[in-house]
């Protein structure tokens, strides 16, 4: 059998024999009682943060389940604002400092640019310095949640950003109420356009379908079975009054600036008592001006879908998306009864759903295709690239690299759509939108600049293109690396979900070993050992280490976690 | 939730099933086989508007014009200003490249095209659209993806082999179309710039993958990257083939229709290709409050009409016009009023259109109706089943038969007038059409009843009841009747004042009739 027929064979499915396989749990959100070793432990970091490196996932070994559960859920918070760090003119702030909460001067050339670029690099900042943690990978799951997209106002995208931080592993219910009346939200899905005189739907429309309790089968006309569309039409009149005011003003310079903030205005809201359908026992919302919209919200989390829908999507975003009739039986149901009980603490119930039996098991194990934020962050925080120090050199390389993932269909507020990216909805595939014959050919491009050393940015026409994966600090954290197959084996245990093939480990040696023997290069690596700041000793061993790293991360387990 | 089993169910339909070893569908294949032509060199290019496209103010139903301006004088355009067709009938004015298109005879415009069950979720509708199916049915396959395996049950294994060196379906500049979503795998490979496209160097390959959902996305990846390295040196061959790299355009859409154009130059025998503009969801914004002739949807209208007679120029060039063809779709049109954004919230049926040198010029269906007191919920009624145009396409342009089709669509559905030489078709003469079934309505408005009146030929009718969102409300006849006029009495007692649309349809025409009803 030749390779192509031999990969044909292989890469055939047998759908009969994925029936089979795809069935019980049992166990459900039993916590787990299997083993705990690097394997599993790694399993966790790798989904519940970005890029867990050999020590973090060592150090879980060590503390044991429970342990690293509670270090992923203790609450962070943020040292840094974001920064103005160009040397475009802003009349209101320096250089250096934030621009959070400043006036916005009009006219400016590129100053909405530079804040919105800012805002993109400290995000990707915050990701980059993030230890073992689950908030960073909680804020990107909300922000695929409550969707807005290209809203071009810094400071409104910061406000978002904080409203989400605020509740990002607590209150669910409460997240939905604030993000109702944020500032970014009524622009994208034109709340602040709503009025009584002419109601805008928009929000309401998603803040049912995709938001809380997600449209169900068609039950009759109009009727979506968890909603109708007279709840659409009654819940955008709750919503009416909300504005966006741009607060413009003329400084003493006769500077013209903007400040946009979130305003109620009674004049605008319809104050008729609202009814809604059959589907909310026709309940009636009467008029409560600027706290009606938090009586709304009251009543849709009495409905059970405004659990089970947020539920499977936290299924889908850290386990897999695949939910059969068992999954959501004994699993998102479950999930549901908890939410329920924690008033919709969020947290309560990820920590009993990363610490189930049903997360370690096969099932689960190496079967979600890593998003492009996933892989990247992944490839650079577990390889030990190191973050630049000075904030305009890490502000300029992080935009660059939030420009390369834009091609790959990923960026923080620049989604394509109010559901979010498609891979967490789109039947049947889902995940595997990820993945094809554009976003492939990009990921091996990018892995090969990262561990090569090649990623950087440019600048006033200079171009600074040595930033990357520090390979040989990476291999340093190994126990034995100057042991060519057991460093193999370790980075193989490290970076990929689940075990390959001894052909494929000799593969990867052979890429490491390249022309040299087995004792040369434990020669190599222990030469390096004995004085790692001469240069020639350290490009001897990043001359081997970075072609096995470029092959491995091309390999189509690294696109699995 | 429910959605997940209900989609197995359906799924498993389609699913190739494995009898000792042998998928049946391999043997029904060969039947399958039987109802297509196999010289077919046929290829049809999908322009997705992503958003739902506002149909009123892209084709102008001049003569619902003073109806119109009083749902939508926030963003109507002016009805000097639209580009005439016909006596009753303009486009938008940034769209004159479509209307030479039209003058040429090289343009079909099939009004208010829809389903029954209009569902505004644009995911839920967009679905609905790739799928091929109805509102209350979810099914995953797309209606090309279906169509492509029941001709190969075995892609991705084997492919690509001496038949079938190409791609079997392109998308350019964006992800995989769901509409080519088969049972098990995506028959379309997505592409930015071709002349970017090398081979990735591949590691040693898994041999022991185990039969687990790890197993499963391992497989997806393992393929997607070896179509990738079996199919880039073939395509930017066929670009290379076909004149390369065209200078950018400034118009994003042109750009992507003309690496297409390069390919079909160059060659390829690739069948479907797939692009997308995305941007129609126009709550807010969709014109300038002052010009209603400018803003974002004339922007996008534009692009869309420079791009489609770019490509139809371009193509005349090739001398590859007569085996092209073109179609846009949208997920649904928009309301008929405006609301208070300068925008239209999601609605129902909306015109679309068809292009290239095989169309039959001109217009299939009437305006839309618009009544004098338009709900605020109320969207365009359906008139074409936009299965209708799909069923027409499959066998009036990839000649399939229409037992297969009717297969490949779940039901028969009437085929439309849009293919006009280039192929030899067979099944309905258009001389037998029949457009003529004067539904008329008395008393309309009805206050407890109205009678409806039509003229059919000896054949099976269906007479359906629809709200003014585009929900079924009942069946009120399904049957066969005999030639002539028929009346027939509605009982309208029980419904809720407001507008309805009754449609009536036979295999060969079609008809929708406004209908008010009071208190």
């Amino acid at each position: 059998m030749d390779r192509r027929q031999l990969f044909q064979k292989l890469t055939q499915i047998d759908l009969a024999e994925d029936k089979k396989q795809a069935i019980p749990l049992g166990a459900g959100l039993n916590k787990y009682s299997g083993q705990w070793n690097y394997s599993t432990a790694a399993h966790l970091l790798r989904r519940a943060m970005f890029g867990p490196t050999h020590e973090q996932i060592k150090q879980a070994v060590t503390d044991g389940l429970d342990v690293t559960i509670a270090k992923l859920f203790t609450p962070t918070s943020l040292s840094t604002k974001p920064l103005h760090y160009t040397d475009i003119a802003d009349p209101y702030v320096k250089k250096g400092e934030t621009w959070v909460g400043q006036k916005y001067a009009l006219g400016v050339q590129g100053l909405n640019q530079t804040r919105d670029n800012s805002l993109f690099s400290w995000i990707f900042q915050n990701i980059m310095n993030e230890g073992v943690s689950i908030t960073e990978k909680m804020m990107l799951f909300w922000h695929n949640h409550f969707v807005v997209s290209e809203i071009f106002l810094a400071n409104i995208s910061y406000d978002y950003l904080t409203t989400i931080r605020k509740n990002v592993l607590g209150d669910f219910k409460q997240m939905t109420k604030d993000i109702s009346i944020n500032g970014a939200m009524l622009l994208y899905l034109n709340g602040n356009t709503n009025t009584n005189r002419a109601p805008n739907e928009n929000y309401a429309r998603e803040l049912m379908e995709l938001f809380t309790l997600g449209k169900g089968d068609l039950a009759g006309p109009g009727d979506y079975t968890t909603y109708t569309e007279q709840d659409i039409l009654a819940i955008a009149k709750v919503l009416t009054g909300w504005i966006t005011p741009q607060n413009r003003s003329t400084d003493s310079n006769g500077i013209a600036s903007v400040l946009p903030t979130v305003a109620f205005n009674p004049n605008l809201h319809d104050a008729s008592t609202k009814i809604l359908s059959h589907r909310f026992t026709n309940a009636q919302i009467s008029n409560d001006g600027a706290n009606e919209y938090n009586n709304l919200i009251e009543i849709i989390f009495k409905k059970r879908e405004a659990a089970t829908f947020i539920c499977t999507k936290l299924y889908r975003y850290f386990v897999y998306y695949n939910i059969d009739e068992t999954i959501q039986a004994d699993i998102i149901e479950g999930m549901a009864d908890k939410l329920i009980a924690n008033n919709f603490n969020v947290g309560i119930v990820l920590k009993e759903l990363l610490s189930s039996d049903h997360f370690y098991s096969n099932e689960a194990f190496g079967a979600l295709i890593r998003s492009p934020y996933d892989w990247a962050f992944n490839t650079m925080k577990a390889l030990r690239m190191e973050v630049p120090s000075d904030y305009i050199t890490a502000y300029n390389l992080f935009i660059s690299i939030y420009r390369t993932l834009i091609s790959q269909s990923q960026a923080y507020f620049d989604l394509p759509n109010v559901a979010g990216w498609p891979a967490y909805y789109q039947e049947p595939v889902f995940h595997e939108i990820w993945i094809n014959s554009i976003s492939y050919p990009l990921r091996y491009t990018m892995g090969q600049n990262i561990v090569n050393k090649r990623i950087g940015y440019r600048l006033n026409g200079q171009g600074n293109n040595n930033f990357g994966a520090d390979v040989a600090e990476y291999a340093l954290g190994f126990d034995t690396p100057e042991n060519a197959s057991l460093l193999v084996d370790q980075v193989v245990a490290h970076l990929l979900p689940q075990a390959i093939t001894q052909a494929q480990k000799d593969f990867l040696k052979s890429k490491l070993l390249g022309p040299l023997t087995d004792a040369q290069w434990t020669n190599t690596w222990n030469t390096f050992k004995a004085d790692p700041n001469r240069t020639q000793n350290r490009t001897a061993v990043e001359a081997r280490l970075r072609p096995f790293l470029v092959s491995l991360t091309t390999m189509p387990e690294y696109q699995l976690s | 939730m429910k959605r997940r089993s209900f989609l197995q169910t359906s799924a498993a339909l389609s699913a190739p099933i494995l009898i000792n070893g042998i998928p049946i569908n391999a043997v029904a294949r060969n039947s399958f086989l039987d109802f297509v032509n196999p010289d077919n060199d046929k290829i049809l290019v999908l322009i997705q508007l992503s958003g739902g496209s506002d149909g009123l103010n892209c084709v102008l139903p001049l003569d619902q014009y003073s109806n119109l301006d009083k749902a939508r004088n926030k963003i109507i355009i002016k009805e000097s200003l639209g580009l005439k067709l016909s006596d009753k009938t303009a486009l938008h004015p940034s769209m004159s490249d479509v209307k030479s298109l039209y003058d040429s005879g090289n343009l079909s415009l099939i009004h208010s095209v829809g389903y029954p069950n209009q569902n505004r979720s644009h995911f839920r509708s967009t679905d609905i659209w790739t799928s091929g199916s109805a509102a209350d049915k979810v099914i995953t396959t797309g209606w090309l993806g279906r169509y492509y395996d029941s001709m190969h049950p075995s892609y991705p294994t084997g492919y690509p082999n001496s038949s079938n060196p190409d791609p079997l379906a392109i998308t350019v500049g964006g992800g995989v179309s769901q509409t080519c979503q088969g049972p098990v795998v995506n028959f379309s490979l997505a592409i930015n710039n071709p002349d970017i496209l090398a081979p990735i160097p591949e590691s040693e390959i898994n041999t022991s993958i185990p039969n687990t959902n790890y197993g499963k996305e391992l497989r997806y990846i393992m393929t997607t990257l070896q179509q990738y390295n079996d199919y880039s040196d073939v395509i930017k061959n066929g670009y290379g083939l076909g004149g390369g790299t065209i200078p950018a355009t400034g118009n994003a859409l042109l750009d992507r229709l003309n690496i297409v154009a390069q390919l079909i130059n160059g060659g390829m025998k690739t069948k479907v290709y797939v692009v997308n503009l995305n941007g129609f969801d126009t709550h807010s914004n969709q014109c300038d409050p002052d010009d209603h002739e400018l803003g974002t949807q004339a922007d996008l209208l534009s692009q869309l009409s420079g791009a489609m007679k770019g490509f139809q120029d371009l193509l005349i060039k090739y001398n590859l016009d007569k085996r092209v063809i073109g179609m846009t779709f949208s997920e649904f049109g928009r309301r008929i009023k405006a609301n208070d954004s300068t925008g239209t919230d999601h609605g129902s049926a909306a015109p679309l259109f068809l292009f290239g040198s095989c169309i039959k010029g001109g217009m299939i269906g009437q305006n839309p109706t618009i009544s004098d007191n338009v709900g605020n919920d109320e969207g365009v009624a359906m008139q074409n089943d936009f299965r209708s145009v799909y069923a027409s396409l499959l066998i009036d342009w990839f000649q399939l038969d229409s037992s297969l089709v009717k297969q490949l669509l779940y039901e028969d559905f009437q085929k439309l007038p849009i293919i006009e030489g280039c192929v030899t078709t067979s099944i309905l003469e258009d001389s037998q059409r029949d457009f003529s079934l004067n539904l008329s309505s008395s008393p309309n408005p009805a206050d407890q009843y109205t009678i409806l009146s039509f003229d059919t030929k000896d054949e099976f009718i269906r007479i359906k009841l629809y709200d003014s969102i585009g929900s079924e409300i009942k069946e009120v006849y399904s049957g066969n009747v005999g030639q002539g006029h028929h009346e027939l009495r509605l009982d309208t007692s029980s419904l809720h004042p407001g507008n309805y649309v009754v449609r009536i349809s036979s295999r060969t025409a079609q008809m929708t009739k406004l209908l008010s009803v009071l208190n």
